[in-house]
């Protein structure tokens, strides 16, 4: 079962608004879980056609995360996004990517890929925000 | 001896001729509103296409020599040293080729940096085009993103901070010499500054200057940005400030790396290292005519009226009360993001809550009253 996570506004109806989307294409959402933190919300939702979903929310203007990342929230200092990096390396796990996907707040919402991504969020658990 | 027939020299159906004829017609109307992308639409290379009737390839290295005598390698190399001084190469020291555009030139670019330093992790702003990503994850090449600061350049706090964190990794810093989005420069000095302060000797820095690259070299006071402030390689864009029929551009850097390469990659049995096989032989073809027919007083004239043009456009959406801005030496105005009316007729590419014009020759002052009357009007129309 693969799961996929929607960064959305932290406003009502957003879920609604991703499942009218979804519905649009004959997806159905097996399950989901709504997340909130500021001024951003994480939907991680379980669907029955994975790329379909992908391609909507993508053409419907959602910015979307596979499973094959982590989600990290940090603070929004410098250098943040290396200190984690240097974490992975302490725990002898390769680091493959990092990216901003979102800064708000003082807080920055990040993707990562490393050699192991069930370690590394083993490792980023204070930091962690899905698998 | 059988005969074999000659090869009938084919002709279009009349119903295919009319998909052609209809093709140009909204080739030409759409040029017009063509206003949010960086390709200059004023040329003519008309004199050219007699080449059009030969099968040229300049597969390979340009300096190497080639088995197919049907290349234009000669133009290119010319080419290649004219935008060489542009750029403030190292005399004698530099190597390149003509990329089939700007994500090519910095995946070559980027593919050097990740042969010299293998275990390198590569740093690039939140700015940067999101193909510069997708060459990181086929290269294989570690990489941590770097914020950007409101106005789109660098955050050089977190850069400094990051460097200090992983000061024994090789960093290859990815620099954007002119953001997609606002034009912000990376001040490739500022790095430079950076990587001394912490004795980082074994660095890279290739510099993304697709449209800039054309721009800086003909501006009174230019962001520090070239092989003279620190560049490992440079990639610049044909089509875009030159303005060109294909999609082009060319990379350069130094020949002590390539020359490193062309050694490591020496046991595949070619010491050429471009990316590509088969490589335009017209686009080298276009960039020598062009660079030859404006002369350096020629590009410096267009680059001119393009901060003009980018003036212009700023003074006609204050005049309708709608605030825009450019960064220095740019000519890309950024204005907040109008209604999808606007955008679909200009083909306005946004992001977040900002679009912009870029201000190339083929950019009137007629077009920048329409586009102007046209974005106020959706502005009002959207005020409750």
């Amino acid at each position: 079962m693969k799961q996929l996570t929607v960064l959305v506004p932290n406003q009502p109806g957003q879920l609604a608004k991703i499942a009218e989307v979804l519905a649009a294409q004959g997806i159905n959402i097996e399950d989901f879980d709504v997340e909130s933190n500021g001024a951003d919300g994480l939907i991680s939702l379980t669907v029955d056609k994975y790329d379909e979903a992908m391609r909507a929310l993508r053409d419907a203007g959602y910015r979307t995360v596979t499973q094959d990342t982590l989600l990290i929230r940090l603070e929004d200092r410098p250098g943040a996004l290396a200190a984690v990096a240097m974490r992975l390396k302490e725990a002898g796990l390769d680091l493959r990517s990092m990216h901003i996907i979102r800064r708000v707040e003082n807080v920055s919402i990040a993707s990562l890929v490393c050699s192991d991504n069930v370690k590394a969020a083993e490792v980023l658990t204070d930091v962690l925000i899905s698998t | 001896m059988s005969h074999v027939a000659a090869v009938k020299r084919p002709s279009l159906p009349p119903e295919d001729r009319k998909r052609l004829d209809a093709l140009r017609a909204r080739l030409d109307g759409a040029r017009r509103h063509f206003v949010g992308y960086p390709c200059n639409q004023d040329f003519d290379y008309q004199e050219l296409t007699p080449f059009l009737d030969y099968s040229i390839n300049n597969v390979g290295d340009p300096f190497g020599g080639s088995n197919i005598p049907l290349n234009t390698h000669e133009f290119e190399r010319e080419v290649l040293a004219e935008f060489a001084e542009l750029t403030h190469a190292p005399q004698d020291a530099w190597w390149g080729y003509v990329t089939a555009g700007g994500t090519e030139g910095n995946m070559y670019g980027l593919y050097v940096a990740r042969e010299l330093f293998p275990e390198g992790i590569c740093y690039f702003s939140e700015d940067t085009h999101y193909s510069v990503a997708k060459v990181l994850r086929l290269q294989h090449t570690r990489n941590i993103m770097i914020k950007s600061q409101e106005n789109g350049e660098m955050d050089y706090a977190d850069l400094r901070e990051t460097l200090r964190i992983h000061r024994d990794v090789p960093p290859i810093i990815f620099a954007n010499i002119g953001t997609t989005m606002t034009g912000a420069v990376d001040n490739i000095g500022r790095v430079r500054a950076i990587l001394d302060e912490f004795a980082i000797s074994n660095a890279y820095i290739h510099a993304d200057a697709a449209l800039s690259g054309m721009i800086l070299p003909f501006v009174a006071d230019p962001q520090p940005w070239d092989f003279a402030d620190g560049a490992d390689s440079i990639s610049i864009s044909g089509h875009k400030l030159l303005g060109s029929p294909l999609p082009c551009g060319v990379v350069l850097a130094r020949k002590s790396h390539v020359d490193r390469i062309a050694r490591s990659i020496e046991y595949i049995g070619a010491l050429d290292t471009t990316i590509a096989g088969s490589r335009s032989a017209m686009s080298p073809l276009f960039l020598w005519y062009r660079l030859r027919t404006l002369g350096r007083e020629g590009c410096r004239q267009i680059v001119e009226r393009s901060i003009g043009l980018a003036e212009y456009a700023i003074a006609a959406l204050a005049k309708r009360g709608i605030e825009s801005w450019r960064h220095k030496n740019s000519i890309t105005v950024v204005f907040p993001k109008p209604p999808p009316e606007v955008m679909r007729k200009w083909i306005l590419a946004p992001r977040k809550k900002i679009a912009h014009i870029i201000t190339l020759p083929h950019v009137r002052e007629d077009i920048i009253e329409e586009f102007a009357d046209d974005l106020a009007a959706a502005f009002a129309k959207e005020k409750p």
